[in-house]
């Protein structure tokens, strides 16, 4: 360190406070990205060198992880034999689609009940997060029952309407935060300007909460592409997604852990980009500066 | 250019009377100060007269037409918000230009507007940046920048200056009496701040409790007060009351004190407002600390009393003096020789007294 740069009591540190800190992230790091490693590496080796492990004790054995010959041989199991690809497309539309009426709808709603005054309105609030409360398995038969019942079982169209059910919710209380925070200045000032209500919510209420938004987009998104349950017993056959797709491989006469591996790569890595970058947008502090603090 | 009128204006919230049966005009051109302490009804007043709150009873005009029920993106009207409310997502030239594209002016105009206003206010080199990038005062003028580049009917300025430092505030007041003469604008201007209502307003118009107190000159409020709250709320330090009796003694009258008495002269009690006072009432007199003349020998003293303490500003003194229980504030030059606990002498300056019903609190002169 060229000088010292204690700046405030917050910063302070001290060695044994160093030591701690790098002990903790260290284990933590070997405890989630191991798993995640040993995956993505098993998924491009043959299914011998995946299952080879050194002698106990063997430390040096231990590098042997890295020594493979590249295959993309799971991969075309994968789509040829399994017909993995529709799973994906499936997977990717419940998703997309079930997120973006949830954002929207989630948006509209949000403001209303952050800006409006109406009689029970916190018990409405309270009311919209309670559905989340409760863990979908209880609600998973009498969805299954009423859906039968429309003929949403196994359709795509299906999934995004359970999807949706669950996303809205959680996309309106996260936005409602956001909006919460606007000053209302500054919409008025938007009206004195001269806008419509519309155009304050479209001009300036809604691009001020966008790093929310997309942050709620984001996490919906998460929610469904990687949800196993509402997947497995409303989507059905027809609507099969990634999850469902990849216990499918786990057949009576064998475990196919090859394209196990695969499969989960194929599921994690599109939420890995997706996480970086809500990172960037929940970060972002837009309104800061703007409005005297 | 317009002018506003409110015609028994009433704002309710729930149970809360905000506003109560305020009639008011502020003049076409004129610079109306709305002054009061905080939680007096003021900026409900102008949030009423921009349409960001509905009036819960009353009319209120802008130019000749009635805008109850109009919504303020059609009353034509401007307004600069107390915490200044930039789009924190629009540059400085966006932000000023906002307005404008909203009533779809065409992109050259827009230009040469905020190049205009720019200019006026010295901001022209801030246009490029974002409103977080900027100092408070250069926020305050981009804010008062937005509202110039069209021209509005009405000026609405809500506190625009109070969160400056206390120097740049001093500056602001100049600048802002300045704008309104170039801009030859109706502004109605709200703030707490008494100061900056004398220095800036053609008329002021005092309110407490959400009811109005008076309007009148700056003049007018500073040198004939209707009220008690008028009296004291404007002039800094404030007015000293004092409770006494008013004695009537024909066509005389006395002020007594348990400290001291002194009779009124002819042109006090010719001003009068009843000329039937009771023989004996309850009032309070109020002197301003520069209504005093402070002498250490008691020759031709109106008062008597004894120094509490002494306030050096530079070039004036403020005297704090205990009369009796009452201590009062008297303010003169800084070469008076006194000390604590000392006996100071105090003539008043007859011409500047004022005395209210010690109940109503209203003036009872005139």
């Amino acid at each position: 360190m060229p000088q010292n740069v204690r700046e405030t009591i917050l910063k302070k540190r001290t060695a044994v406070g160093t030591i701690f800190m790098v002990i903790v992230l260290a284990v933590w790091i070997v405890w989630t990205v191991t798993p995640l490693l040993i995956t993505a590496l098993s998924c491009v080796k043959i299914t011998r060198e995946a299952f080879a492990t050194p002698e106990y004790g063997d430390w040096k054995g231990v590098l042997n992880i890295f020594r493979f010959q590249p295959t993309l041989e799971h991969f075309k199991t994968l789509f040829k034999v399994e017909g993995f690809g529709p799973y994906i497309w499936h997977g990717l539309v419940a998703a997309f689609s079930s997120s973006a009426i949830a954002v929207i709808m989630g948006t509209l709603g949000a403001y209303g009940l952050s800006r409006g005054r109406f009689r029970m309105e916190s018990n409405i609030s309270f009311w919209i997060i309670s559905t989340r409360m409760a863990p979908a398995v209880v609600v998973i038969v009498p969805l299954y029952f009423i859906f039968r019942r429309l003929g949403l079982l196994s359709t795509i169209p299906g999934l995004i309407v359970a999807y949706t059910t669950f996303n809205l919710p959680f996309a309106l209380w996260l936005i409602k935060g956001f909006f919460d925070d606007i000053p209302v200045e500054i919409e008025e000032a938007a009206f004195v300007d001269g806008d419509t209500h519309w155009d304050v919510f479209r001009k300036i209420a809604a691009p001020l909460a966008a790093p929310g938004i997309v942050a709620a987009f984001v996490l919906c998104v998460l929610f469904s592409w990687n949800d196993f349950l509402f997947a497995a017993v409303i989507g059905g056959h027809a609507a099969k997604t990634v999850p469902v797709g990849i216990t499918e491989l786990r057949t009576t006469v064998e475990v196919l852990w090859g394209p196990i591996n695969s499969a989960t790569m194929i599921l994690v890595f599109p939420m890995i980009f997706l996480g970086i970058l809500i990172r960037k947008y929940l970060i972002q502090g837009l309104t800061m500066g703007a409005v005297r603090e | 250019m317009a002018r506003v009128k409110l015609e028994n204006v009433w704002k309710k919230y729930g149970d809360v009377e905000a506003v109560r049966n305020v009639t008011l005009e502020c003049r076409d051109k004129e610079f109306l100060c709305l002054l009061g302490p905080s939680g007096c009804g003021k900026s409900s007043t102008l949030r009423m007269i921009a349409g960001l709150e509905y009036v819960t009873e009353g009319k209120i005009y802008i130019g000749d037409r009635c805008v109850n029920e109009i919504d303020p993106y059609k009353r034509d009207i401007a307004m600069v918000f107390e915490s200044y409310a930039l789009y924190p997502h629009k540059k400085v030239y966006d932000n000023m230009a906002y307005p404008l594209r909203v009533q779809r002016y065409k992109e050259d105009e827009i230009k040469k507007r905020v190049g205009r206003a720019a200019e006026i206010l010295d901001i022209k080199e801030l246009l490029d940046r974002w409103p977080r990038q900027l100092s408070g005062g250069q926020k305050q003028r981009v804010a008062i920048g937005r509202a110039i580049v069209r021209d509005p009917k009405v000026f609405l300025l809500d506190e625009p200056i109070s969160h400056l430092d206390a120097k740049l505030r001093t500056h602001m007041r100049g600048e802002l009496k300045r704008l309104h003469r170039d801009l030859d604008a109706t502004m109605v201007y709200v703030t707490h701040d008494q100061l900056e209502g004398m220095t800036m307003a053609d008329r002021i118009a005092v309110m407490n409790l959400g009811l109005l107190q008076q309007v009148g000159t700056p003049d007018e409020v500073f040198n004939h007060p209707k009220n008690k709250f008028v009296a004291g709320f404007i002039g800094d330090p404030p007015m000293n009351f004092i409770g006494c009796t008013l004695m009537r003694n024909g066509r005389s009258y006395r002020i007594e004190h348990p400290q001291f008495r002194f009779d009124l002269p002819e042109s006090v009690t010719s001003r009068f407002i009843n000329k039937n006072l009771p023989d004996s009432a309850d009032v309070e007199i109020g002197i301003r600390p520069e209504s005093f003349v402070l002498s250490n020998k008691q020759g031709g003293a109106d008062i008597a009393g004894k120094v509490y303490i002494t306030e050096p500003l530079g070039e004036d003194m403020i005297i704090d003096i205990s009369i009796g229980e009452e201590l009062v504030k008297a303010k003169t030059q800084i070469g008076f020789k006194t000390d604590v606990d000392e006996k100071i002498f105090m003539k008043v300056k007859f011409e500047r007294i004022h005395i209210f019903d010690r109940n109503s609190g209203d003036s009872l002169l005139s």
